[in-house]
């Protein structure tokens, strides 16, 4: 079941929230995770059973770790049966099918069995279950004795599918209490209207731009068709997951839960390191607590640093599929931060405001580009025409039909990737009053309505990160 | 409470949200519970999804779940005001096009060119081939028409580019050779564009359109012009808003004419009786004036689609014709009547039997597959009952 579609939207969600609501609190989180297991079941009838194996599996080896917990050879044992089996069942559904069919290609033999398709959420899943596993064996959180409580925390539908990544850290306390209150419900509601905007209105919208670009193929593009393509892939990528991140936190306020923040405006970034640090942060404080701490982190020699970030970059390549663009993507976003580490931020530093942007943005389009084309070199084709070596001119009809007619949207989507207008919006209203109260209610039950005819009229694109 | 306006303003905006926001998510899921059903969108032009049937395989598949959705969203409150709502926002934010459809000037409505699979082409055109060679002596003919995109080009919207239709005919003609005449009808409407030949807001050619076309045909045919009557045109209609406007959401206030061609003189025309295989039912007509009443009033001509018609003739001639089409020929067919004894119609869309047997029952002389552009290349049925 996904968020923007009315199953959820008008039958789920209500009715979850009502039980919610009134139940009393002690049965509220066994609510919930009934809630979660048929969300899940909804859209994985089969993949259901594998989440519920690995709770129960997950939920002993953290017991069993606690056990332990002084006799660190036999914790680090059961750490390292447990990361070996969640790793290996991640690595078995999401390279699987890769693997096998490139052997086939390879091997003289027919192999009969083509590996399994990845239960929606898994890498979502997996992450956020080591994050409570590894944190037990550190000993930086107490173990979850209460089943439900853990395996809540496990598969709360609200980030289940494609996060937040929630360490479990941060919610420790508020599993076990946590306020729910009509203020929260109002400001889980607005969240929630905010992100279903930015996916059905604003992602498909000029989602469907990207789309009409490269359908088209490299050969048949102008300049200003490629870098309106790259443009419109930028927003739509961000308005996708940033929305689906909104609707998760509102979803986990309603609730009563603080999801940790997902994105920062990262188009405001002033370098491509800053513009990571904005983008994603839950997995991105993943990676750095997980994996490049125990690497030795800050505190390692340059060439250690240098190396950490190029492996944490390779894995994050490859954490999006077992594909050479996504290799390269990881390695050019990894070379850039390396760079500007060890001798860009020199030139950063002293550049003016504007041009900080400037170079941030089209060195993070580029990297885009790797990430949405199909092979490495279609990617280089594509960034040739963007600076015009194989481009049908600087400007077509084509690139310009699209441009004039999605001009608006594309300038609201761009908009918005500055932060300006949202804080004084919410400036102006935190000021208070009846008035305020009623323009605010009124303008986010517009832009529901209007969520909704995008969501009755619209194309339906599966939220991107949902294949990841 | 007056020390902390702040929070309070704060909380009480919270407050006013969640009953407003809400509020419209609990009223908006109660109408939702309403089994009202509705089985098809006259808005859309297409078939609303019913209610799928509960089963254990279907759960287990999830194929039941992704149905639901579907029938969930096709069943939705309140449908063709969000439909219009939507098409409102669109054309304010700048867009040109739904549906497939662009807004063009004139308030010319004008469908996409569709770019046909090479694969799927190639079986369409070896299976024609094939056909011919199977009679040899018998003459056949390609008549595509062009969409109204490709000839009235400079009616779309600024910028539009569309798929070169010029170009997927030409390979077309080329890929036949010699062996099924090529009907060249381009050039023809081409020097007609000034006039009406495509309808503003339907998919379909003008009778008109259709008209001239047919003046190519017969040249090309070589149909016996001594035959030709009179032909006059008749408006049978002025209130007419066709499938684009509906599928697009454009246009809805737009009222144009149909036409029909008739001779002058009563008798210069041959009687006809029409009828109609698979409903059984014979008229001597071939237009179905009921229609005119409904959404659809192209169905005037020959009652829409049909598998098969037979129409025969008091044409003082032994010329039978095979023609296979799509809706495009239902208006061009009254021009042939005065030719051919006896006139097969099928629509590969609805026909299942095959061909080889009208051939022979038949005796048929010529045969003529006409069809316009897009179908052409979307057309997935001809193969089936060319074999």
């Amino acid at each position: 079941m996904l968020f923007d579609s009315v199953v959820f939207l008008f039958s789920f969600l209500p009715a979850v929230l009502l039980l919610y609501y009134l139940l009393p609190g002690m049965l509220k989180n066994a609510v919930l995770l009934l809630a979660s297991l048929v969300f899940y079941a909804w859209g994985e009838p089969t993949g259901i059973l594998i989440l519920i194996v690995s709770v129960i599996f997950n939920y002993i080896c953290g017991l069993g770790i606690a056990d332990r917990i002084k006799d660190r050879r036999r914790a680090r044992f059961i750490l390292r049966v447990c990361l070996a089996v969640n790793l290996g069942a991640l690595g078995f559904f999401k390279y699987g099918r890769t693997v096998l069919t490139g052997l086939g290609a390879v091997l003289p033999v027919d192999i009969p069995y083509q590996g399994e398709v990845l239960p929606i959420g898994m890498t979502f899943y997996t992450f956020q279950i080591l994050s409570y596993i590894i944190d037990v064996y550190w000993g930086n959180v107490k173990v979850q004795k209460n089943f439900i409580d853990f395996a809540l925390y496990a598969a709360m539908f609200p980030k289940l599918l494609a996060g937040p990544v929630v360490r479990y850290i941060s919610i420790e306390k508020q599993l076990g209490t946590r306020q729910v209150t009509v203020g929260k419900l109002g400001e889980g509601m607005m969240c929630l209207v905010r992100g279903l905007a930015k996916k059905v209105i604003l992602a498909d919208t000029v989602g469907m731009v990207y789309t009409k670009v490269v359908s088209s193929g490299t050969g048949q593009m102008s300049v200003l068709g490629a870098w309106l393509g790259c443009a419109a892939f930028a927003l739509m990528i961000y308005y996708d997951f940033s929305g689906y991140s909104d609707m998760a936190a509102g979803l986990g306020k309603m609730a009563g839960f603080d999801f940790p923040k997902n994105f920062d405006y990262p188009y405001i970034a002033g370098s491509t390191t800053e513009f990571w640090y904005r983008w994603h942060t839950s997995v991105g404080a993943w990676f750095r607590e997980y994996v490049y701490h125990p690497l030795g982190g800050g505190e390692a020699d340059e060439g250690r640093q240098v190396r950490n970030i190029l492996l944490i970059w390779l894995l994050v390549g490859l954490y999006h599929g077992l594909t050479w663009n996504y290799v390269v993507w990881g390695l050019y976003c990894g070379l850039l931060m390396v760079a500007e580490k060890l001798f860009l931020w020199r030139v950063v530093d002293r550049m003016p405001g504007f041009l900080g942007h400037i170079y941030s943005i089209v060195l993070v389009m580029i990297g885009w580009v790797f990430f949405f084309s199909p092979g490495v070199g279609d990617a280089f084709a594509y960034i040739g025409t963007m600076f015009g070596a194989g481009a049908r001119g600087l400007a077509d009809d084509r690139g310009m039909y699209l441009l004039v007619t999605n001009l608006a949207w594309l300038i609201l989507a761009a908009l918005g990737t500055i932060p300006f207008f949202h804080k004084t919006y919410v400036n102006i209203m935190d000021e208070g009053g009846k008035g305020r109260a009623v323009v605010n209610a009124a303008l986010y039950g517009l832009l529901f309505i209007l969520c909704m005819v995008y969501l009755i009229t619209g194309e339906h694109v599966p939220f991107l990160y949902l294949s990841f | 409470m007056r020390q902390k306006p702040n929070k309070t303003g704060k909380l009480y905006i919270r407050k006013t949200a969640a009953a407003v926001l809400a509020g419209m998510l609990g009223v908006m899921s109660l109408i939702e519970l309403i089994p009202l059903q509705k089985s098809y969108s006259a808005r859309e032009d297409r078939e609303l999804k019913g209610r799928p049937d509960l089963s254990l395989e279907s759960v287990a598949d999830g194929s039941f779940m992704e149905e639901y959705e579907t029938y969930r969203e096709d069943q939705f409150a309140g449908r063709s005001l969000w439909l219009s709502i939507r098409n409102g926002v669109d054309l304010l934010a700048g867009r040109r096009d739904s549906g497939g459809v662009f807004k063009g000037e004139d308030q010319y409505l004008l469908e996409e060119i569709v770019q046909p699979d090479e694969e799927q082409m190639q079986e369409k055109l070896d299976a024609m081939k094939e056909f011919k060679a199977g009679y040899g002596k018998i003459p056949m003919y390609l008549m595509l028409v062009p969409n109204a995109a490709n000839v009235l080009d400079e009616k779309l919207p600024r910028f539009a580019v569309t798929e070169d239709q010029d170009q997927i005919f030409d390979s077309v003609r080329q890929e036949l050779g010699e062996q099924i005449t090529w009907v060249d009808i381009g050039k023809t409407l081409e020097e007609h564009r000034k006039e009406e030949i495509y309808y503003r807001t339907d998919s379909h050619w003008t009778t008109r359109g259709a008209y001239y076309a047919f003046q190519k045909l017969s040249e090309t045919m070589g149909l016996n012009q001594e035959k030709t009557p009179k032909w006059q045109e008749y408006v049978v209609t002025n209130i007419f808003n066709g499938d684009l406007s509906a599928k697009s959401g454009y246009g809805g206030g737009v009222e144009e004419s149909i036409y029909i061609y008739a001779s002058e003189k009563k008798g210069e025309e041959p009687q006809i009786v029409v009828e109609y295989a698979d409903e059984g039912k014979k008229t001597s007509t071939l237009y179905e004036r009921s229609k005119l009443k409904e959404k659809d009033a192209y169905g005037l001509f020959l009652g829409g689609d049909h598998a098969r018609v037979n129409i025969r003739t008091t044409a003082d001639t032994t010329d039978r014709l095979l023609l296979v089409k799509d809706s495009y020929a239902n208006c061009l067919i009254p021009f042939l009547t005065p030719y051919y004894r006896e006139v097969i119609v099928i629509d590969p869309a609805y026909y299942k039997g095959s061909l080889d047997d009208i051939m022979e029952e038949n005796k048929i002389t010529s045969v003529l597959f006409l069809y316009n552009g897009n179908t052409f290349a979307e057309d997935e049925n001809i193969n089936g009952v060319l074999r």
